[in-house]
């Protein structure tokens, strides 16, 4: 990325990658929203279990059921 | 549950000496052992396809209950701030013994591919549906599709689908699946300072939604792989039992080593 931006300067007069990367910072999320990511996740149940045996460590577990299809929390889709 | 109080503080907080893990049912698909006989425990008091668990390090439930307050299956009837309040309670409620720590930002990540972040930013929406979803993609041979050029040349968005299709929003009941189709033609275009410009319009569409827009990223050539910061930026119209809706949807696509 330091590449990239040092790229940029050099550049935008002509190209305007400079717009394309205000565009790319506005969109990506702030660290704020994704306070999720401060969670510590297992990708299933068993592991976490496992996990959570060996670390001494409690598990919280969120189950999504009786639907046609659903996303998964940790990617978002859901 | 996601955009919710899995991003209040409070209930981030709250869960810093737990593991987290979820599970959700897919294309009707049976329940893991495991989770089946929580489910099994839970039935009597989950007022929601939505249910709890707090655990032991040892297994043992602790407690467990609805995804929602007040047994109600709806979101849109209590604040988010509330729900949190009650995430924080039910979790209390269970005395789980563990370490306290502080868990850093730890995103998805790949070794070789990109990161997408994808937003619906609608003020018109629930708090949920502006949660960003965040996905990786290992290189399967885009790479090469964006490789360096002396010239402009076109490139079809079909190339880059494997990024694409995953552009679609959050929370959104109509469509839970990436698109079926990717079309649009972008422009590879060499810039200054060893950079090229790939921009294009494009079109994502499945049964439920599709999405119009664009697609414009700045590539830096200094190792083996471009360096892909882009942004993808459109309209996303959901079709479903409110009729034909229409919202802003934006993208930040990076790539990863």
């Amino acid at each position: 990325m330091k590449t990239l931006l040092a790229l940029v300067c050099l550049a935008a007069p002509q190209d305007d990658p400079g717009s394309i990367l205000e565009k790319y910072r506005a969109a990506r999320p702030a660290e704020g929203a994704l306070a999720i990511y401060r969670l510590d996740w297992a990708p299933d149940l068993k592991s976490a279990l496992e996990r959570a045996g060996k670390e001494k460590r409690p598990v919280f577990f969120i189950a999504t059921h009786q639907l046609e299809d659903a996303g998964s929390l940790y990617d978002g889709h859901c | 549950m996601r955009g919710g109080p899995l991003s209040d503080a409070d209930v981030v907080g709250a869960l810093q000496s737990f593991i987290v893990s979820s599970w959700a049912q897919k294309d009707r698909k049976e329940p893991p052992p495991e989770v089946d006989r929580l489910l099994q425990r839970s039935r009597h008091r989950s007022g929601s396809n939505v249910a709890c668990f707090v655990l032991g390090s040892d297994g043992k439930l602790l407690n467990s209950f609805n995804g929602f307050p007040g047994g109600t299956g709806n979101p849109g009837r209590t604040s988010m701030k509330e729900i949190a309040r009650y995430f924080v309670s039910e979790i209390a409620k269970a005395k789980a013994q563990g370490p306290r720590r502080e868990n850093p930002l730890l995103l998805p990540d790949v070794r070789n591919g990109v990161r997408i972040f994808v937003r619906l930013p609608d003020p018109r929406m629930f708090e949920s549906y502006r949660c960003p979803v965040v996905q990786t993609v290992a290189d399967e041979g885009e790479w090469k599709t964006l490789g360096k050029s002396d010239g402009s040349r076109e490139i079809d968005a079909a190339k880059l689908a494997r990024w694409l299709r995953l552009c679609y929003p959050p929370g959104m009941n109509e469509q839970l699946k990436p698109y079926d189709k990717v079309e649009g033609t972008l422009v590879l275009k060499p810039a200054a300072g060893g950079t090229a410009i790939l921009a294009g319009a494009v079109r994502l569409s499945a049964d439920r939604g599709s999405f119009r827009g664009t697609f414009r990223a700045v590539l830096a050539y200094s190792g083996e792989a471009p360096e892909v910061t882009g942004v993808l930026e459109g309209t996303y119209v959901r079709v479903g039992s409110m009729g034909r809706q229409e919202f802003t949807l934006v993208a930040a696509i990076e790539s990863r080593r």
